[in-house]
């Protein structure tokens, strides 16, 4: 039995839904903004990628702002003992936040008060599970999806993933140096860090039969998944991308498909030099020389961690259903180490019919999906 | 025979406030106060050698580095033989990072809002404590969290056996830890059957619905 998406849908910093995602990725123009939200004026950069409209003076956390529209949509429409998984790395810490700046009452900034959140949204009986792996809780999310489905356990499971911009993370980010104050360059020789973005979406994930009984269209497969550790160091990647080759390749084997037949990545491509370094380095282990179409969406939408490896996963699937590889957006003077494999233009791909998502987070943490047409 | 006989639970350590064990060994040790035992976390040959920086790791890193430690002894594979097979790690915890958040935020507050601590930082994800130990034990197959709002120590067995089944490691250090208590099941291939080695679904049945870690070493302790 195959692991099939069936529906999707996602918010990011270029509005609401993966068209409008797409058409920004085409234009070359990053959606990023001067950030208003908070003071920035002592952080190492001053931009980011922001969903219109959000409000930090509202009632709801930012979070919700953007999975309330999102999945008011799915009501009453998801498969009966639909499963649901949120995925996200600090959900509403924006509660948090508040609280500890003695404005509000305490909240419940747990993750586990967000998966309830959402499963009242969804209006779901299923208790849920969270997934957390660092900016690669997404594509972990789906992979335990497709365990899931594929040892029959469920037949239908849905991934919800999110994360925002908040005065939080950004002086996290900030305090470590990790932002490039000109915006995320992923792949360009001059890249000096990432940039700060935001983004909810989901994934309804089904076994193929579940599927066909339910008369829901595969948008496409869900073919392999694999998951690897670094086991090197808390915030910096392997120098050697050994263990992210080796999550691509257990999600390879899983697929049952050879190198060979991949027709574009997604990286993970944060714009740091980094792990854009390492991630080269693993393609290479596992295509060789034979470039493969690469890009990164981060230089666009910023890095939306605990929802960025979803984001690259649906761009992933619009781009195979497109026959199209978009832009590196930002990647002006492409590093001599990803020569030949990424590119600053969006590039046709007619025969492209299975992709590789690939994803890296703080502690090492390595996932790889295959998507099939 | 079912596939879930062919995994078992290798070896369980765990550890609260006064107490450290591992429980196939059947050991249970006092330690800090009048004991003269030090802590687990600064006995470099129960954590089989050096850990880097332990004495910064907030404290839910330090007890899950501590935890993997136990149940690998208690497994009997040493930090050197670790490193060299396929494991990986999974955690859970009732709380996720939320300590480590308050800590970090209320220290950026302290600071007047300017500069961020980016040691504290760094344990702002429920997956930081798994990354430390997969730091110092090579843990190389994979490292995530898994939470089930009010699930017991089944959903922990549940979730690690789903790994080892989809292949993505050999073995799965389970582990369920908060900032005063914390225990690690190491599961992988045994010879199920043998009270040292019991099958997975098993144990299982056992720990259904327990949730503290004494609750749930005191249901190993009888079926070890």
């Amino acid at each position: 039995m195959s692991v099939v998406v069936v529906e999707h849908d996602l918010v990011t910093a270029y509005g609401a839904g993966l068209d409008r995602c797409w058409q920004g990725l085409l234009s070359g123009k990053p959606a990023t903004s001067h950030v208003k939200r908070f003071n920035t004026d002592s952080f190492q950069c001053h931009i980011a990628a922001m969903v219109p409209s959000l409000d930090t003076a509202a009632s709801s956390s930012l979070v919700m702002q953007m999975l309330q529209p999102l999945l008011k949509r799915l009501e009453g429409r998801l498969p009966a003992g639909t499963e649901v998984i949120l995925a996200s790395t600090t959900g509403e810490i924006d509660l948090l936040q508040r609280e500890l700046l003695g404005g509000t009452q305490a909240h419940d900034s747990r993750l586990y008060h967000l998966l309830e959140k959402t499963r009242e949204l969804l209006k779901v009986s299923g208790k849920g599970l969270v997934v957390s792996a660092a900016c690669a809780s997404a594509s972990a999310a789906v992979a335990h999806a497709g365990m899931l489905i594929e040892s029959g356990n469920r037949n239908s499971v849905l991934v919800v993933a999110c994360d925002a911009v908040s005065e939080f993370v950004y002086s996290g980010f900030s305090s470590l140096m990790a932002l490039d104050p000109e915006g995320a360059r992923p792949f360009d020789r001059s890249r000096k860090g990432l940039t700060i973005g935001e983004a909810a979406g989901y994934a309804l994930l089904m076994g193929s039969e579940a599927a066909r009984r339910e008369k829901r269209p595969a948008i496409c497969e869900v073919a392999g998944w694999g998951l690897s550790c670094d086991a090197n160091h808390m915030t910096g990647s392997s120098r050697d991308g050994v263990p992210l080759s080796m999550a691509i390749q257990k999600a390879l084997l899983k697929s049952g498909l050879a190198a060979t037949s991949i027709g574009s990545i997604s990286a993970h491509g944060t714009g740091t030099p980094y792990n854009d370094s390492m991630e080269m380095k693993a393609f290479k282990l596992v295509f060789g020389n034979e470039p493969v179409p690469t890009y990164s969406v981060k230089g666009a939408v910023g890095h939306t961690m605990g929802a960025a490896a979803l984001v690259d996963m649906l761009v992933a699937v619009k781009s195979l259903n497109e026959k199209v590889v978009p832009p590196s957006v930002n990647a002006r003077d492409i590093d001599p180490e990803a020569a030949g494999w990424v590119s600053p233009s969006a590039l046709p791909a007619p025969r492209m019919d299975t992709v590789l998502s690939t994803n890296s987070g703080f502690g090492g943490i390595n996932t790889a999906l295959v998507m099939r047409a | 025979m079912n596939d879930h006989l062919k995994t078992t639970v290798l070896g369980a350590g765990w550890l609260d406030a006064g107490t450290f064990g591992c429980v196939r060994r059947s050991e249970r040790t006092a330690y800090g106060g009048k004991t003269g035992i030090q802590p687990p976390w600064q006995n470099a040959e129960l954590l089989g050698g050096p850990v880097k920086n332990i004495g910064r790791f907030d404290a839910v890193s330090r007890l899950t580095c501590c935890a993997c430690a136990l149940a690998l002894r208690d497994a009997g594979l040493s930090a050197e033989e670790s490193r060299k097979l396929d494991i990986g790690i999974l955690g859970t915890n009732t709380d996720g990072s939320l300590d480590a958040n308050r800590s970090y935020f209320s220290d950026y507050l302290k600071a007047g809002r300017k500069l961020g601590s980016g040691h504290l930082f760094i344990y702002t994800l429920p997956t930081s404590p798994l990354a430390e130990a997969t730091i110092h034990f090579g843990l190389k197959a994979c490292n995530l969290y898994i939470g089930h709002d009010g699930g017991g120590a089944e959903t922990l067995l549940d979730d690690a056996l789903l790994l080892i089944e989809d292949g993505q490691a050999a073995r799965i250090l389970a582990v369920k830890a908060a900032s005063s208590e914390a225990i690690c099941l190491l599961l992988g291939p045994g010879k199920p059957g043998s009270g040292k080695s019991p099958a997975v679904n098993d144990v299982r049945k056992f720990v259904a619905g327990e949730k503290s870690v004494n609750g749930v070493v005191s249901k190993l302790e009888k079926i070890f």
